[in-house]
């Protein structure tokens, strides 16, 4: 009901944004709402690229402006109810990390504007209606391209040349909306001679569970896209792929600091940094809808040569020369 | 590229020579971030085509990618102009696909000049790119096509500061803008009559480079800049007020 009544409110009020452009020397407010718990690493990284973004641009912290920050942990409840909190009390502008969380906010926001950070595919996902015109109040920065799993699939086989089967892991609360690119994923895999499966998994039982699944029979591989849950229990994966030794890839670079084996996909700090640009242009006036939506600009692959070594895996010098990180 | 020019619009004479240096500051960088791609690509053409090079040929292409964050995708097509293998950060290799370029300027122009620069495009909508395709010294060594992400030298361009409020943009040999501190110029399709953009074009600076001594203006950065020579102006303008 509070809902409604705020989007009937909003709709009625004239886009804000002129008005507050003209509006000099007021702290600026904006809310960060982030996937990651608040103590995780890939999370404060992320944090401090995109306040080092906003400094160079000559936004200070608790000077010229105000950053609330929601550690949501992929908790939909609790998004929920911070979104529903941030529209009672509404700032300049709200920044959305991942998919679940733009879902959320979308639903409830339509007249602040929205900066979302790391979703695939919001033009596909109806949140956007073109990348070079978003159209709304909402524009941001996007993730990864569904054809990147295919090269995520490639770099697994280079590092382990035994796998034949992979379980694509998500949480389908979560990322639902990989179901309907699967087919494509699995004919992908096929050039490889790889039988793509499918995990859904929503508790660390289930996580386990799947792994062991891997494990049972010779030639098991485990990928992991992004994904809000998987991303908060990750610690989960990266133990249960060293139980079962089961050559995984992720999506994140962190994840190989934690003693995962492999990861590809775009800098998160990166598009995190480059987001502050877009905080900047809508607190001077831009209006959203004229943003572009930018896709990543730098890519990394990185991989933890001690990982691989317990689980067997001799990595051939060829796939080291391409990393941009290596754990030895 | 070969060669970038520039020009000023100055609106406090004495700002002139800083505006100038800052401007050939500018040219420079980017000048340097093209001809540093260029080189590195230059290095994935030495190889004649047989059937014992495709390992190393891809290798190559993959450490070409890391080391050149701007290229997205490189393809190399053999000396008949059919394409042997791609290498992209976004997808799987593709081996010997043989689709033929025989016809395509990426490939006739680069065997006809050495070298070819393909006009902007925005590859979905929004991310701007060009082509740039090199043979090699061998007849036989085919053509290498790299797709260039030019946000990276968008990256440059903003962080170029002329005079107290100026800004750097850069043009392509059509005069559309690549380039532009303000990111949302570059959301036009440009050439595709998008009314904003030509709007847009209109404010570059006078034509006529006061102060520029020794300095193309850029009316002279258009006419000197034709397709083949793959002309990019990084034109620099003072603040107007």
């Amino acid at each position: 009901m509070r809902r409604r009544d705020f989007i009937a409110l909003s709709a009625a009020a004239a886009w804000p944004l002129a008005a507050r452009a003209q509006q000099p020397d007021r702290a600026r407010r904006i809310a960060v709402l982030m996937n990651n718990a608040e103590g995780d690493p890939e999370g404060q990284a992320r944090a401090a690229a995109f306040r080092q973004g906003l400094e160079a641009l000559g936004w200070t912290e608790g000077k010229n402006l105000r950053i609330d920050w929601y550690w949501t942990a992929g908790d939909v409840g609790r998004i929920r109810s911070d979104v529903t909190e941030l529209a009672g009390r509404p700032p300049d502008i709200i920044v959305t990390n991942g998919r679940v969380i733009l879902s959320e906010a979308v639903q409830v926001i339509r007249s602040i504007p929205i900066v979302f950070v790391l979703v695939n595919d919001p033009v596909g996902q109806g949140f956007i209606s073109s990348l070079a015109r978003p159209g709304g109040n909402v524009t941001g920065f996007t993730f990864f391209e569904y054809t990147m799993f295919g090269k995520s699939l490639e770099l697994l086989k280079k590092v382990a040349p035994a796998v034949t089967r992979v379980g694509f892991i998500f949480n389908p609360d979560m990322s639902a909306y990989y179901g309907q690119f699967l087919p494509a994923f699995e004919t992908e895999a096929r050039q490889y001679s790889i039988e793509l499966g499918v995990a859904r998994v929503g508790t660390e039982a289930e996580i386990n569970a799947a792994v062991a699944e891997l494990a049972a029979a010779s030639g098991g591989g485990l990928m992991v896209p992004p994904d809000a849950y998987t991303l908060v229990h990750r610690d989960v994966i990266v133990q249960s792929t060293a139980q079962y030794r089961i050559p995984a890839i992720y999506s994140y670079r962190q994840l190989i600091k934690e003693g995962g084996l492999m990861s590809y996909g775009p800098e998160t700090s990166d598009i995190f940094q480059r987001s502050a640009s877009y905080v900047d242009r809508i607190l001077k006036g831009a209006n959203p809808a004229d943003l572009p939506a930018q896709a990543p600009a730098k890519f990394e692959f990185a991989i933890n040569l001690k990982t691989a070594t317990s689980l067997g895996l001799m990595v051939p010098p060829t796939v080291i020369a391409l990393a941009d990180e290596v754990i030895e | 590229l070969s060669e970038i020019w520039f020009s000023f619009q100055e609106h406090k004479a004495s700002l002139i020579r800083i505006q100038r240096e800052q401007a050939e500051a500018a040219a420079a960088k980017i000048s340097q971030f093209i001809k540093e791609i260029e080189s590195q690509v230059g290095w994935t053409t030495q190889l004649p085509w047989s059937a014992g090079t495709i390992d190393q040929r891809r290798f190559d292409g993959l450490r070409l990618l890391r080391q050149v964050p701007a290229i997205t995708e490189l393809s190399q097509l053999d000396a008949t102009g059919r394409e042997q293998l791609r290498v992209s950060r976004l997808a799987m290799d593709v081996v010997a696909s043989k689709a033929d370029f025989s016809k395509d300027p990426k490939f006739a122009e680069a065997v006809a000049h050495k070298v070819y620069y393909g006009p902007v495009y925005f590859r979905r909508e929004s991310e701007p790119y060009m082509t740039l395709a090199l043979t090699g010294t061998r007849r036989d060594a085919g053509v290498s096509v790299a797709e260039v992400n030019l946000k990276l030298i968008w990256d440059v361009i903003s962080q170029i500061k002329v005079g107290e409020r100026g800004q750097a943009y850069l043009v392509d040999a059509q005069g559309r803008l690549i380039a532009h501190p303000d990111i949302s110029y570059r959301s036009f399709p440009f050439g595709a009559g998008a009314g904003g953009a030509r709007g847009r074009q209109r404010q570059r600076p006078d034509r006529t480079a006061p102060g520029g001594r020794g300095h193309p203006g850029a009316a002279r950065a258009d006419r000197l800049c034709p397709r083949r020579s793959a002309g990019m102006a990084c034109l620099c303008r003072a603040a107007a007020r």
